[in-house]
């Protein structure tokens, strides 16, 4: 029942996200476009390129969508709508956020492209920037929860959610995040206008279908992640506890499609100069800074 | 079932766009409107838009990117003349409402022909015969593995002609990725068509690559050593091999029709070639050019700047002698103007695509194509909204990061337009223009001399033409062609020289002429000399700051080859 | 079910290694290493041990990862398509195999497995996870820290190394 519901949930809130990108590359609003373009993908045709690796070819888009299934598992939409309650679950967000660069290597490598070559190895570069800030502000918020469950994350931030308890972790985590899901100004692995689409552009139709697909997946995740980490998940007054819950992941989604249309993509040098001179120490202080008020019982 | 999913496919219109999306919006047409998203490889696009006439070069990208759509997929003709041999699925006139009919024709046309139960191989005669051939099915829905129509993958890099499907470049790419697998490669040879990527190692094809092969023993890991000491070195010492890719002529991040032929070490580039479109139809033909197929032939050398070209072409005839219907002075200054700020708009839409920076490109797309239409008469609100534009900009410090210290011009004598101006030199043919002279025109400069003060330079340069125009107080015409009618008078002779500042610099034509006819035809366009210093600005630089960097020069390929 | 899983993952993580070696393309050689660690780590959740199993499927991803890059730069042939044969040190390969499965089999035969399976059932996964906590920073802080501070100590050797020194006096190179 509960797999059932949150499987709806997801779906819809794939089907938002799709929708905003939509509006937002094309600037004009067709409420179908969605639907249409993944039947569209799936009419098409489906080829494979000349010489590919096929093993990593067909395995990557799976392998991406998986992984975005697996980080949306864990998180939970409302104190029962949880898919599972794993006692490590902030931690298992990340293991299955980590098989999003294993995916997107393959999905490189696989097709024999130039490209798609460059691309892949591209994101192990912003992944090397990046992977750091996300695991550094999880273990923040799992200091104050005292536990890595993800509802008890969710029910320490009783009172003060952690947005307002540790901001500064919230912001490193949600740039992370953007950067997890190759989002606008992280989207250096597809690039239009730097690699014709990178990692995509070797894929067509149905593969294609699901490449895109994992990506919503993982966008909806990771905004579900930063929820549950920082917006106090289900909490708020007057409405039933999974309304909160998809309304903050809806709104969250939408606030990273909406901050990348408004950056201009980031360089290489400058994306890992930032994350490391500046991230990282923050990110320690950040660690530093929960940890004393914790023991001072804030 | 089928019909019901060719309705959806019509209705989901994925175009890839030749010569370029830029070249679009320079006719006034705007595709998001239109219903249409952009693709920006071949393979993810079903309907193949042809933008006005092509040049044989781009002839030649539309058919290799056609036969590398995926079915169903069909063919919007915008224009007149299709190129030989695609198969056009519709055809209408090259105005927004004649790409909304021609949509809808196309829809009508998928819904008819999308698919079907015998396709004949569609093969572009660029392609290898046996790249097309295999394995077409007959059935565009099937998307197992079960065929593998291979459109050209293989032979593009040959031709080069095709940016946006860098698969090619990239074919073999495995092998050659680190050190050797080209010359391991043979019994892939065979059947592997790109040679392309192996050209740069025939020089030590065969010796110590073999050791590898032969004297598999113990130590033949070690020569490892011996097979790389050939291959070319980047700073960093570490060998490896280096792949030609592809970039253009319908890359998504560069100006349409220009063609960049990268050499990555890795994600840096090693080297550039650049191939521009030629302008054939510059050569006078027998007896030489009368002076109205003089005028069409400069006018429509670059669909990005026509009114700079036909006035510059105007001017030439004036100064041989001609009897020219020559707008006024100011008229003349306000059209050039106002050309000046839709193709500065354009290159901002094209920067926002280079960049990824999705507000600018649309929201400088959108002021583009207001004024190109004359929907912005009233230039005190266009001036407010590029005031607006211009701040956000300027703002961005993410942007500012990006592009400061990028792609630094030395000052050189040859550099002209908004690049030299970049660069504190103030080179602009207007200042030799009375009608500029009666306005006060001072050129604008900057230092710094990287892509954001470029950048900067044209955002100053943008309110001072509104301004220029704003100055000439000339009414606007809203009709499609500003210019006097009438044809130029044919009694001349000699040779003349004129000169326009386009909104990329200085154009110069030179004219021959006698009898009446011109015999001769020399045109200096703005972006020549800027692309003889590509290799050397380019060099050792990350490929997306590469691109950036020939982004922020405002290039125009078109009659750029000399 | 549990032992199935165990067996499943245990079965899945002995075939990825083997395919390790079975492949001549580096790729598939570093994909197939971190498949059969995601394996390991999968066996480890079966065995109920849920943090080391998530960390250890969590670490894998991005280690195997960075060394297929430099894999695939340092290898002449990395995709394998050139056939050529890399294996090397044929026989001591070979003994130290045959070594290897013997001990593993000795050992395997010789602990006194009644004894340990009946000693504790495993604690709840939240309960492990604080004893693996305390044991970190209690007794082991020591261990971790030194294991810690050694590999910082490579890391930053290493780089060092790889740097390449200015020579006196000529241009300046970072």
């Amino acid at each position: 029942m509960n797999a059932v519901l949150l499987g709806l949930g997801l779906l819809a809130g794939i089907y938002a996200v799709a929708l905003l990108e939509d509006r937002l590359t094309r600037g004009s609003f067709a409420p179908a476009a969605p639907l249409l373009a993944g039947i569209a993908l799936l009419a098409r045709e489906s080829v494979v390129a000349r010489k590919p690796d096929r093993l990593l070819f067909e395995t990557a888009p799976v392998l991406l969508l998986s992984a975005g299934l697996l980080a949306a598992a864990v998180l939970p939409l409302s104190p029962t709508l949880v898919l599972v309650d794993l006692a490590s679950g902030a931690l298992f967000v990340n293991a299955a956020l980590a098989y999003v660069l294993v995916a997107l290597l393959m999905a490189g490598w696989g097709p024999d492209g130039a490209y798609a070559m460059v691309a892949g190895w591209r994101f192990l570069g912003q992944v090397i920037a990046y992977s750091m800030l996300i695991v550094m502000p999880i273990t923040a918020v799992a200091i104050r929860a005292e536990s890595l469950l993800t509802t008890v994350i969710v029910v320490s931030q009783e009172g003060w959610w952690n947005i307002f308890y540790q901001p500064l972790g919230f912001v490193l985590f949600y740039i992370a995040s953007l950067a997890v899901c190759f989002l606008p100004p992280f989207d250096r692995p597809i690039a239009a206008g730097e690699l014709a689409a990178g990692v995509e552009a070797e894929y067509t139709g149905a593969r294609l279908a699901v490449l895109r697909l994992g990506r919503m997946v993982l966008v909806v995740s990771l905004a579900a992640a930063t929820t549950v980490f920082y917006l106090g998940g289900w909490q708020g007054p007057w409405l039933p506890p999974w309304a909160w819950g998809a309304t903050k992941v809806l709104a969250v989604a939408a606030s990273m499609l909406l901050a990348g249309y408004y950056l201009p993509r980031l360089r290489e040098e400058q994306l890992l100069a930032w994350c490391w001179k500046l991230g990282i120490p923050l990110a320690l202080l950040n660690i530093f800074v929960v940890g004393v008020m914790v023991l001072a019982g804030l | 079932m089928g019909q019901w999913l060719l309705r959806a496919t019509a209705r989901d219109l994925c175009a890839l766009v030749i010569p370029g999306p830029d070249v679009a919006a320079a006719y006034g047409l705007e595709l998001g409107a239109a219903g249409l998203r952009l693709a920006a490889t071949p393979r993810h696009a079903n309907v193949l838009l042809i933008v006005g006439e092509l040049p044989a070069a781009l002839a030649d990208a539309a058919l290799v990117s056609y036969a590398q759509m995926m079915r169903p997929r069909g063919c919007l003709l915008l224009g007149e003349t299709a190129p030989a041999g695609l198969p056009i699925g519709a055809q209408a006139g090259l105005s927004q409402s004649g790409l909304l009919n021609g949509l809808g024709q196309l829809r009508a046309w998928f819904c008819r022909h999308g698919y079907q139960q015998q396709v004949e191989t569609f093969c572009a005669p660029l392609l290898m015969p046996d790249s097309a051939s295999d394995g077409e099915g007959d059935d565009a829905g099937e998307s197992d593995g079960r065929h593998q129509p291979d459109h050209g993958e293989g032979d593009n890099g040959r031709h080069g002609s095709h940016g946006s499907h860098g698969s090619h470049g990239s074919h073999g790419s495995h092998g050659s990725h680190g050190s050797h697998g080209s010359h391991e490669n043979h019994e892939n040879h065979e059947n592997h068509e790109n040679h392309e990527n192996h050209e740069g190692h025939e020089g030590h094809e065969g010796h110590e690559g073999h050791e590898g092969h032969e004297g598999h023993g113990g130590m033949s890991f070690m020569s490892m050593v011996n097979v790389t000491k050939d291959l070319p070195r980047s700073p960093d010492g570490l060998p490896m091999d280096w792949i030609e890719v592809p970039f253009g002529p319908l890359f998504p991040g560069l100006p349409g029709g220009l063609s960049l032929t990268l050499t990555l070490d890795g994600d840096s580039v090693a080297g550039v070639k650049a191939e521009t479109i030629p302008a054939a139809c510059l050569r006078p033909p027998e007896g030489g050019f009368a002076s109205g197929d003089l005028l069409r032939a400069v006018s429509a050398l670059d669909p990005l700047t026509p009114v700079s070209y036909r006035l510059l072409a105007l001017r030439a005839l004036a100064a041989l002698g001609a009897t020219v219907p020559m707008p006024s002075a100011r008229r003349c200054v306000a059209l050039l103007e106002r050309e000046r700020v839709a193709s500065h708009l354009g290159w901002l839409a094209l920067l926002g695509c280079q960049t990824g920076f999705g507000w600018l490109q649309q929201r400088a797309r959108q002021l583009q194509l207001a004024c190109l239409r004359g929907a912005a008469t009233d230039l005190r609100v266009l001036d407010k909204a590029l005031a607006r534009l211009e701040r956000q900009v300027r703002r961005n410090r993410l942007l500012r990061a990006r592009l400061s210290g990028l792609g630094v011009m030395a000052q050189q004598a040859s550099l002209r337009g908004p690049v030299a101006r970049a660069c504190a030199m103030p080179i602009d043919a207007r200042t030799q223009d009375p009608a500029y002279g009666e306005l006060a025109f001072e050129p604008l400069c900057r230092e710094g001399a990287d892509a954001w003060q470029r950048l900067c330079l044209r955002l100053d340069e943008l309110r001072q033409s509104v301004a220029l125009v704003a100055a000439t107080r000339s009414q606007e015409h809203s009709d499609a062609n500003p210019f006097p009618p009438g044809t130029p008078s044919e009694a001349y002779a000699g040779e003349a020289t004129a000169v326009v500042e386009t909104p990329r610099g200085e154009a110069r034509l030179h004219l021959t002429a006698s009898g009446g006819r011109v015999t001769a035809v020399k045109l200096q366009p703005p972006s020549r000399a800027l692309l003889g210093q590509l290799p050397h600005l380019l060099r050792q630089q990350e490929l997306g700051d590469a691109l950036t960097c020939v982004c922020s020069l405002d290039l125009s390929p078109w009659g750029s080859a000399s | 079910m549990q032992t199935f899983f165990i067996g499943f993952f245990g079965l899945a993580a002995v075939v990825f290694a083997v395919g390790v070696f079975r492949t001549s393309s580096m790729m598939r050689s570093a994909l197939a290493l971190l498949f059969s660690q995601t394996a390991l780590g999968a066996l480890f959740l079966a065995m109920q041990a849920e943090f080391l199993g998530v960390l250890q499927i969590m670490m894998m991803a991005t280690e195997m990862s960075i060394m297929a890059i430099f894999m695939v730069m340092f290898m002449m042939d990395p995709g394998g398509l050139g056939g050529m044969d890399m294996s090397h040190q044929k026989r001591l390969s070979l003994l130290a195999g045959l070594g290897g499965v013997v001990l593993v089999t000795g050992i395997a035969a010789y602990t006194q497995w009644e004894g340990l399976a009946s000693a504790t059932e495993a604690a709840a996964a939240d309960e492990q996870i604080r004893q693996l906590g305390r044991e970190l920073l209690g007794r082991s802080m020591l261990v971790f820290e030194t294991a810690g501070i050694t590999i910082l100590t490579a890391m930053i050797a290493a780089t060092a190394v790889a740097v390449k020194v200015p020579e006196q006096g000529g241009s300046h190179e970072s």
